[in-house]
């Protein structure tokens, strides 16, 4: 075990410098932004990293930014960021809501949507509403860049698909198609500063006439061991105008992809009850969106 | 082995040898003496910590010391001489509402961040502000009463050019 001595504090001016420290202390350096997490997990591990790699005050990962393709979002972006960005709001509006639902108003001034991420943990706020709006995640390396579908980012809970010598560095979310519109909706026992029984994120493209959905994705969180896109919900819809038959049909689907556990916050039983209700509800309100966006 | 940080608290450039895994709530209570910043929970739940980190509050309980380098942090005591500290102290003492005053700090400062914005305020909006700090004794009526009762009074202050206490 190492010694609190031994840390060290690396401060980098860019992402290419950051990758440079994850790579020479490969698999002994952790990433540090807004702290709400890290500092927690820190003061409970009886193993220290060699070196605390600074990130969330570089300037190349704290903005988002919007073009033709769509909308860029750098990992040291807030949750306070996130709700308070008009184009998030308008266009991207699960990821606002479920930013929205993350702690107080002190934890979203910290919390980043790249911690939220790589935390990994089933129940997180983002995740799900960044897999329905068919997040990239892109990262970097000593090989360089990519880019990676979210939905193979997570492996189970605290662990993904990043190697010790790669860095997270933000999200690409495509463009919305007109008449798109998405949510997320949360099941807590209180309105702040808890965490997801069950999650839902939804987000539809509805074609000309206003009624057939063209485009439906649905994820789920707290209710398998990771984050979980569940395409088998979604798809059923396409091509169909939305009625009581089609959105059970969705809620259903999602019931049977879950894969729930007992633990403090509810039953195992309780969850999968409680996913078709949010599924649904989920679906309505991004149609609904839909319906009426310009 | 220390790292060295720099950053300014309270108005004043600090240069400080902490431990990487300092929280900056160890870092302004027992190495700058800062004691009005309140540990609580100790797990970022209550918000008897906040402090404001380059304007925004955050809970120093659940923030590297080393993450606060370069920045910018206000205690309770750096925001005693506000115009907006001063009209929220006649605000709790008018309305009674402090008991046993744990709390009270890290609300302040909240209620400080809120009162330094445009928008005017409401009861509604200062218990959206307030959903991260917890208050044992009060039942928080007295406190969001007071919060809004010092909204308007600093307000009316200022559009009588009173407001010179920046």
């Amino acid at each position: 075990m190492a010694g609190v001595a031994e840390i060290r504090l690396a401060v980098p001016a860019s992402v290419d410098e950051a990758v440079d420290e994850l790579v020479r202390h490969r698999g002994r350096a952790e990433v540090v932004a807004g702290c709400t997490d890290l500092t927690l997990a820190l003061r409970r591990s009886r193993e220290w990293p060699d070196v605390l790699i600074m990130v969330g005050n570089l300037p190349e990962i704290r903005a988002i930014r919007e073009d033709a393709r769509g909308v860029a979002i750098g990992a040291a972006v807030t949750m306070t960021e996130l709700t308070d960005s008009a184009v998030i709001a308008r266009r991207y509006t699960a990821l606002a809501e479920a930013a929205r639902t993350v702690g107080g108003v002190q934890i979203r001034n910290a919390a980043t949507v790249g911690g939220n991420v790589c935390n990994a943990s089933p129940g997180a706020d983002t995740p799900p509403a960044l897999l329905a709006l068919g997040a990239m995640a892109e990262i970097g390396g000593a090989g360089g860049r990519r880019a990676l579908d979210l939905a193979t980012f997570f492996l189970g809970p605290r662990r993904t698909v990043l190697d010790a010598g790669e860095l997270l560095t933000g999200f690409r979310l495509p463009s919305p198609p007109p008449r798109s519109g998405s949510a997320y909706l949360r099941l807590t026992p209180r309105e702040a500063l808890d965490l997801a029984i069950v999650g839902v994120a939804a987000a539809v493209t509805l074609a000309a006439d206003r009624r057939t959905v063209t485009h439906c994705r649905v994820a789920l969180g707290a209710v398998a061991p990771t984050p979980l896109l569940v395409a088998a919900a979604g798809d059923q819809l396409v091509g169909r105008v939305l009625d009581a038959a089609t959105l059970a049909e969705a809620g259903r689907r999602a019931a049977e992809a879950c894969r729930p556990i007992d633990d403090v916050r509810a039953t195992a039983a309780y969850r999968r009850r409680m996913v078709p209700v949010l599924v649904e509800r989920a679906i309505a309100t991004a149609v609904s969106r839909a319906a009426t966006e310009a | 082995m220390q790292v060295t940080i720099d950053l300014e608290v309270n108005g004043e450039q600090r240069r400080c040898a902490v431990a990487p895994r300092r929280r900056l709530l160890d870092l302004l209570r027992d190495d700058l003496g800062l004691t009005g910043t309140k540990e609580c929970c100790g797990t970022g739940d209550c918000g008897a910590c906040t402090v404001l980190l380059d304007d925004v509050p955050i809970n120093a309980c659940v923030y590297l010391a080393a993450a606060a380098h370069r920045r910018r942090v206000e205690t309770i005591e750096g925001l005693r001489d506000s115009s907006q500290m001063q009209a929220l102290a006649d605000g709790f003492a008018a309305g009674g509402a402090i008991q046993c005053g744990f709390c009270t700090p890290g609300i302040l400062v909240m209620a400080v961040a809120l009162l330094r914005r445009p928008a005017a305020i409401d009861g509604a909006a200062v218990r959206r502000h307030l959903a991260g700090n917890l208050c044992r004794c009060t039942g928080y009526v007295d406190i969001i009463e007071a919060i809004v009762t010092a909204g308007g009074a600093a307000r009316t202050a200022q559009g009588a050019g009173l407001g010179s206490h920046a």
